[in-house]
C-alpha cells in the first residue's frame, strides 16, 4: 500500500511537470534535433527519465534547470544516433528551412505570430549550435547563467561567453527588424 | 572605461554583476558614449525579442498526446 501512494504521487508530479516544463523541453529539442517527429520523442524520453529520477530533484526551484539538462543530453544522443543528417550550421539552415515549411506548426506559428516572430525565430535558428543553445537557455527559457553552465556542462565564464557573441550576432542580424 | 571594454562586459552588466567600481565606470562611459547607448538599448531589445518570439511551440494536440504517452510508458513501467 505505502509503494502504491508513492506512485501515485510521482505520476501526479509528472503531469504537473509536464504542463509546466514540457514546451520549453521541446524548444531546446527542436533547436538541436530539427524535426518535430524526434523533438516530440525527446519530450517523451525527458519526461520518462524524469519520472525514473524525480529522487534526485531537491530543490523545486531548479526543476526547468534540471529537466532542460536531461531533455538536452537526449536530443543529443538522438543526434548522434542519426548521422546522415547534416550537422554542419550551414547545410542545417537550408535542412531547417524545408523542414518549417513543411511543418504544420510552423504554419500555425506563422498565423499566430506573425513575421515579427519569424524574423526573431529564424535568426535564432541560424546561430552556430553553441552560441543558440546558450540563448535559447538564458534568453528564450530564462535560465540564470549559472543553470546555462549546468545544462551544457560548461564554466561560467564560456557561458558568459556564448550568450554575449550570441546576443552580438542576433544585435547584428536583427538590428532595423525589430 | 572604452567601448571595446563595455561590450565585453555587457553580459555581466546586464546580469549585474559588475564589482561597484567597474559598473560605476561602465554607467559613466554609457552616460557620454552615444554608440554604447545603442549597443546596450539594442542589445535589451534582442533579449526581449528572444524571450517574447524565440520559442519553437509544440501544438495543444501535441501537448496532450505526449503527455497520454508518457503516462501508458509509465504505466506500464510500474506494472
Ligand atoms: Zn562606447
Amino acid at each position: 500500500m505505502p509503494e502504491l501512494d508513492r506512485s501515485d504521487s510521482r505520476f501526479d508530479l509528472i503531469v504537473e511537470l509536464f504542463r509546466n516544463h514540457a514546451d520549453a523541453v521541446y524548444n531546446v529539442a527542436y533547436r538541436i534535433v530539427w524535426n518535430r517527429s524526434d523533438a516530440e520523442d525527446v519530450v517523451q524520453a525527458t519526461f520518462i527519465q524524469v519520472f525514473l529520477k524525480v529522487d534526485q530533484l531537491r530543490d523545486w526551484s531548479r526543476a526547468r534547470g534540471w529537466l532542460l539538462q536531461i531533455a538536452y543530453r537526449q536530443a543529443l544522443s538522438i543526434l548522434r544516433r542519426r548521422k546522415e543528417e547534416p550537422t554542419d550550421p550551414a547545410d542545417l539552415a537550408a535542412y531547417i528551412t524545408a523542414e518549417q515549411r513543411t511543418s504544420e506548426d510552423a504554419v500555425s506559428n506563422q498565423i499566430l505570430r506573425g513575421e515579427l516572430a519569424d524574423t526573431i525565430r529564424d535568426a535564432i535558428n541560424a546561430l552556430p549550435q553553441s552560441l543558440r543553445m546558450a540563448i535559447v537557455l538564458r534568453d528564450v527559457e530564462g535560465l540564470t547563467l549559472a543553470e546555462v553552465a549546468d545544462v551544457l556542462d560548461i564554466g561560467p565564464s564560456a557561458t558568459k561567453m556564448r550568450v554575449t557573441r550570441g546576443r552580438q550576432q542576433l544585435r547584428a542580424d536583427l538590428v532595423g527588424k525589430i | 572605461m572604452q567601448c571595446h571594454e563595455l561590450e565585453a562586459n555587457l553580459t555581466s552588466f546586464l546580469e549585474g554583476e559588475l564589482d561597484q567600481d567597474t559598473e560605476a565606470e561602465a554607467l559613466k562611459h554609457l552616460a557620454t558614449c552615444s554608440h554604447c547607448e545603442t549597443v546596450l538599448s539594442e542589445t535589451r531589445s534582442v533579449i526581449a525579442a528572444s524571450a517574447e518570439f524565440g520559442q519553437e511551440r509544440m501544438s495543444q494536440s501535441a501537448h496532450k498526446r505526449l503527455l497520454n504517452s508518457v503516462l501508458d510508458q509509465l504505466g506500464d513501467l510500474t506494472n
